[in-house]
């Protein structure tokens, strides 16, 4: 396979990928998972594709594009670091040293291009107040086009230009940094679970994080059998809490008295 | 003490929920807007917004002045969010126990057409009411910043206004 | 909790539509409208088809419904639909103030987004990818399936679900939900589950093995890894973890900052031979 043609196919998995993404319900499939097998594929080695897009997930699972605020994009890493790995022939050692900077600048990318989206903002407003139903609709998917083919462009020239060098520079690493690099794929994936831990712990429930800790480190139970745990666990609590909501909710209701605005002041202030 | 005045056109969400209490260390948070005081279903979503250990209290602008002249209050940290400038403009002129105000967001969807509106950076658009009030705001000695989230730099709103006349 | 009104053909019809348009929201996401854009697209629909005697009234809708949106999108569908439920009072009653239209909105999709994206970022795709990794590392075929289905049959069904509420029961719902704390039952045993998985993931996904030894004289060694799995097995992964979640959460370290931070520790401990 030319080197050309892997950089189209490339971009247009990604394009399929990032931007059906957000053309269809915000799917997932940008996820390193889904992608990393699709380029693993369509470059002729889907088990690379498998492993790298299984390890890359644990690396980017922390990127939470919560709220319009990125950071990394980790399609974009996944995508180049992945081709990479297949086109040098240096394997998961490539992908995993490079792929989250190139995640980085990706994320970069994606600031820029909501950016340069947003020059359509008033474009939209002049389609509203001409009551042009249309117009706001070809808009909509027009800029998505645009958006997605310019990440699809900008991929396509690093497969091209980005082959020869990654290669290249990855090969000129001295050792130590690459066995570093091995150790930071090994606790990269930290970093991703705080920024996960961040948005649902709550001190009274912590237990559980060390719960499901010692399932594996312990028990080496897999995964798969540590969700069935974690789904008992959050019914029996479910119903339990629920019980108890109905008898305090039932015992509320018997002794309701009115609540005076003063009290509600009084209480914020307590 | 209002520990912040904070002008936002979504009152309550997320960022703030999560981020500014803790940042300004208070667990007490008042929406000063006159619809929401007037609306149920909203008074619950904005109390479902936050983590439990945060109260939300919201009133009228005038219940909300009202409530902060109780001497009361001025031993508690409170952080006090407003939907436009103008709302906060009335608060400022009435209270005396502001540190600072922060216009954070504003005018993204108050219905005026965004031609017609004076654009401070992105997250600030400003009808000409909202002028008006800023004017007012500018002339007087309050700390007045922009800044959208506690990791983000505080950007003085008077130099903002300043190089945007030049 | 069951105030679900009977619904007109037409509205049934015009409601699916706005479900499937609901898919593209945040398809043209820009800093300036975000899904205003897939917001006004979405419920389209509705104001075609209730403004179509009165192009002022439509051109006013179009307009009001073209401003600034955010909310998760698998939870929004909500608010999409309690919108076009308001579109449509709008049309029918002389006496409805559109403004609420947009204050109505502007309050939820703060509430809305907290919820949606501990919910289904946070919890459900760290849940499908966790199942799907085992078999991905194994190199199997069956993961980016199972990835795509554990996580997009709830988030479909949830969309849905959402849609017909907000048009249907309205406000009515969600005040009396909050009211008697389902809210905080559903949420509290979902972020059972999420620490769960997090628990276990941080164990088999953070690794760390130490390669350092001390000869003690004779065939004597000391093993740095031994020593540290003696005292608690993955010591080095859980607490990374965690001095990570305090930085972040506590100490408002930049997370980009952290993983530089991160990766310089990981080729220092390389230098320095102890990994």
């Amino acid at each position: 396979m030319s080197t050309v043609t892997a950089a189209l196919l490339c971009a247009l998995a990604y394009f399929i990928c990032f931007g059906g993404n957000w053309l269809i319900g915000q799917n997932m499939a940008d996820q390193p998972i889904v992608i990393g097998p699709l380029i693993g594929f369509l470059l002729g080695d889907l088990h690379t594709g498998l492993v790298l897009g299984a390890s890359l997930q644990a690396l980017f699972i922390g990127a939470v594009n919560v709220g319009g605020a990125v950071s990394l994009n980790p399609s974009f890493g996944t995508t180049l670091a992945i081709a990479f790995a297949i086109l040098s022939g240096g394997g998961s050692k490539v992908a995993l040293a490079i792929a989250v900077p190139l995640g980085l600048l990706g994320g970069l990318l994606e600031v820029g291009t909501n950016i340069l989206c947003a020059f359509f903002g008033d474009a939209w407003d002049k389609a509203a107040a001409e009551g042009n139903g249309k117009k706001i609709i070809s808009l909509h998917y027009g800029v998505w086009f645009l958006k997605y083919f310019i990440f699809a462009v900008v991929i396509f020239a690093a497969v091209i230009a980005g082959k020869e060098p990654v290669t290249l520079f990855v090969n000129s690493l001295p050792d130590a940094i690459q066995n570093g690099l091995a150790v930071c794929g090994g606790l990269l994936p930290a970093v991703g679970f705080a920024m996960l831990l961040k948005m649902v712990w709550s001190n009274k429930l912590a237990v559980f994080y060390l719960l499901g800790f010692v399932l594996v480190a312990y028990l080496e139970l897999p995964l798969i059998a540590v969700a069935a745990v974690g789904v008992v666990l959050a019914v029996i609590t479910g119903l339990y809490d629920k019980q108890l909501l109905d008898i305090s909710n039932h015992s509320n209701r018997m002794t309701t008295k009115t609540e005076t605005p003063l009290s509600e002041e009084e209480d914020f202030l307590s | 003490m209002i520990k912040e005045l904070r002008v936002d056109d979504r009152l309550i969400h997320g960022q703030i929920a999560l981020t500014w209490p803790k940042a300004l260390e208070v667990k007490r948070i008042v929406v000063a807007n006159d619809k929401a005081a007037e609306n149920k279903m909203q008074q619950m979503s904005l109390k479902m917004a936050v983590p439990t250990d945060i109260k939300v209290l919201v009133r009228s602008i005038n219940d909300a002045i009202t409530f902060f002249s109780d001497p009361k209050v001025k031993t508690i940290d409170i952080m006090v969010i407003v939907n436009s400038v103008a709302d906060a403009e009335n608060l400022a002129d009435h209270l005396e126990i502001i540190e600072r105000i922060n216009i954070a967001n504003v005018g993204r969807f108050d219905g005026v057409e965004n031609s017609e509106k004076l654009k401070l950076n992105s997250s600030i658009l400003l009808n000409r009411t909202e002028q008006a009030a800023l004017e007012k705001l500018v002339a007087s000695k309050l700390k007045l910043v922009s800044q959208i989230v506690p990791d983000s730099a505080a950007k003085d709103i008077r130099e903002l206004v300043s190089s945007k006349n030049h | 909790m069951s105030k679900e009104q009977s619904m007109s053909t037409i509205d049934k019809k015009l409601l699916k539509s706005l479900f499937f348009r609901s898919f593209t929201v945040f398809a043209p996401f820009n800093y300036a409208k975000q899904g205003g854009s897939g917001f006004c697209y979405s419920i389209m629909p509705f104001i075609n088809h209730y403004y179509k005697n009165d192009s002022e009234k439509k051109t006013e809708a179009l307009t009001r419904n073209i401003v600034w949106y955010n909310a998760t999108q698998n939870v929004g569908t909500f608010i999409m639909a309690l919108v076009a439920s308001m579109e449509k009072e709008n049309s029918q009653k002389e006496d409805f103030n559109p403004d609420a239209i947009n204050a109505m909105k502007a309050s939820l999709m703060g509430p809305f987004s907290g919820i949606g994206d501990t919910l289904f970022w946070g919890i459900l795709r760290v849940v499908a990818a966790g199942i799907a990794m085992t078999f991905g590392a194994q190199g199997s075929i069956l993961a980016p399936f199972i990835f795509l289905i554990v996580y997009n049959v709830p988030s479909i069904a949830c969309r849905w679900y959402l849609t017909k509420l907000g048009f249907s029961v309205g406000s009515k719902y969600i005040e009396e939900m909050y009211a008697s704390g389902l809210i905080n039952v559903l949420t509290k045993a979902a972020s059972t589950l999420g620490l769960i998985m997090l628990g276990g993931m941080t164990s088999s996904l953070v690794t760390f093995k130490s390669t350092l030894k001390f000869n003690l004289g004779g065939d004597q060694q000391l093993v740095l890894q031994d020593i540290l799995d003696s005292i608690f097995k993955g010591l080095v992964p859980i607490s990374l973890t965690l001095i990570c979640f305090y930085l972040l959460s506590k100490k408002k370290v930049n997370f980009t900052v952290l993983i530089v931070a991160v990766i310089v520790l990981g080729i220092l401990l390389s230098l320095l031979h102890i990994a």
